[in-house]
């Protein structure tokens, strides 16, 4: 009996620690997809135009990643809303991409997070290029522009930034115990 | 485990419809217009702390100055005194202008109420010809305002926010202008073409009256911008005898590398009888 009673009590203490430990967890996602979009914003020189890596796929990419069962196509959507918001662009357009990019992520993440950097690279470069895809097509479908290879240039950048996000935020998230 | 794999399809083909709902409704109408009002403010938030390290710069600047600021100031002193002359004329020539189209008895309406506004940033996406400006409806700005800089057109408002403003310039594929050569006072129409400081005339016919080096001014039509406003001088002319109409491309005047600061203009008549412009003529901005 009592040691039922102590057994209840445990339980419970580790159930609030493990609420006060998602808790936690979501607040550094929040705070890196927000640096990212900060990121996103800054153009660092006039010829790196075409060729901005996206921080926030990137991040959102990473997270999704390690939690998939916390992070997933709602908050890459509302990731994506923030960018459109930010960019003055048509409300939705990256909301799309980007829930695309979780629902990629989230339902791959056991096989992906097996494979080494480099294939991880290949995987952001496919995922990256749909996503710049996605917007392109619906830019051009709104009739702002035309579709040009140079726009791909983007994905490439990310791919090769992928190894580093991935090392700061391993970094991070083993520091502050998330995942 | 059969949360991972199957729920957020479902959840995605929500979100799909809901985007592609918000779209239609954010390019079809202007009912997202309050909503704009209220993420301006998030913009300001997120551009504020993007530009921190700039803006702190330029608060070193101005404590800490050195010999640059000093030949600066001075320099701006000549241009002023310089410029003051040229007003007077300038200012003479207008009563002059007004007196005459009295005489002749015509309409045209000139601009007489500008505001200043600064370019806070470039479009951060390659395949848009945009700029945002630091102005938004609190300073009376509409949907459709012509936009100029000091050395000529840039382009019309295509989005309002509280305190913020998005101008689609004269580059982008979706703005026509029409305009006119300003030594032969032949009209047509400039079309953006997509990228950087450059424009196509795509509408003229074969043996027309156009050289290399010929300054396009604004001509009026459309109502929208005003008459006489420099735009795009003439830098390649293809000619092809079997076809009907020439190739002709022009590097805009004002570069948009270049420019700080624009104008915000208003018609002398918008001004007499100002009122909130109505959804028609608010949605048929993009067609001008």
């Amino acid at each position: 009996m009592i040691s039922n009673r102590l057994n209840q009590g445990l339980f419970q203490v580790r159930k609030m620690s493990r609420y006060r430990f998602r808790k936690s967890s979501y607040g550094i996602v929040l705070v890196t997809l927000a640096i990212g979009l900060v990121l996103d914003l800054i153009t660092y020189f006039e010829w790196m135009k075409y060729a901005e890596p996206d921080w926030v796929l990137l991040i959102l990419f990473y997270w999704c990643l390690i939690m998939p069962d916390r992070i997933g196509v709602g908050h890459g959507w509302i990731a994506g809303l923030m960018i459109d918001i930010l960019n003055y662009s048509l409300l939705g357009q990256h909301a799309l991409a980007k829930a695309f990019v979780a629902l990629f992520a989230v339902t791959t993440s056991r096989r992906i997070r097996t494979y080494d950097l480099w294939q991880q690279c290949i995987i952001v470069f496919f995922i990256s290029s749909i996503d710049i895809g996605i917007t392109v097509w619906i830019a051009n479908f709104t009739g702002n522009t035309e579709i040009r290879l140079v726009y791909w240039q983007s994905a490439l950048m990310s791919a090769l930034l992928w190894p580093v996000i991935f090392m700061a935020l391993r970094f991070l998230s083993i520091r502050r115990r998330v995942g | 485990m059969s949360y991972n794999r199957i729920f957020p399809i479902y959840r995605f083909a929500f979100f799909l419809a809901l985007s592609i709902g918000m779209m239609i409704i954010d390019h079809r109408s202007t009912l997202l217009g309050p909503v704009r009002n209220i993420t301006s403010l998030i913009n300001i938030t997120f551009e504020s702390v993007a530009l921190f390290p700039g803006n702190t710069a330029a608060v070193f600047e101005r404590y800490y100055p050195d010999d640059t600021l000093h030949r600066k100031f001075i320099e701006l002193q000549n241009k002023q005194a310089i410029l003051e002359t040229r007003l007077q004329r300038y200012e003479a020539l207008e009563l002059e202008n007004q007196r005459l189209t009295k005489l002749l008895g015509s309409s045209e309406s000139s601009t007489n109420q500008v505001l200043l506004a600064e370019i806070i940033g470039l479009s951060p996406e390659p395949y848009n010809q945009n700029i945002v400006l630091n102005r938004g409806t609190e300073a009376g700005v509409f949907l459709g305002q012509p936009v100029v800089a000091p050395e000529g057109v840039l382009g019309q408002i295509s989005k309002v926010g509280l305190k913020r403003s998005v101008v689609t310039l004269i580059t982008d594929p979706s703005h026509g202008l029409p305009v006119q050569i300003q030594r032969n006072k032949l009209r047509t129409i400039v079309q953006g073409a997509g990228e950087t400081d450059r424009v196509e005339v795509p509408d003229l016919i074969s043996r027309s009256d156009i050289q290399r080096g010929d300054i396009l001014v604004t001509s009026g039509m459309g109502g929208r911008f005003p008459i006489g406003y420099k735009v795009a001088e003439v830098t390649d002319i293809v000619e092809d005898a079997s076809e009907p109409f020439m190739k002709v491309s022009a590097s805009t005047i004002a570069k948009i590398g270049l420019v700080r600061e624009v104008l915000l203009l208003w018609n002398s008549d918008q001004i007499n009888d100002f009122k909130p412009p109505e959804s028609g003529s608010v949605s048929s901005q993009k067609n001008e």
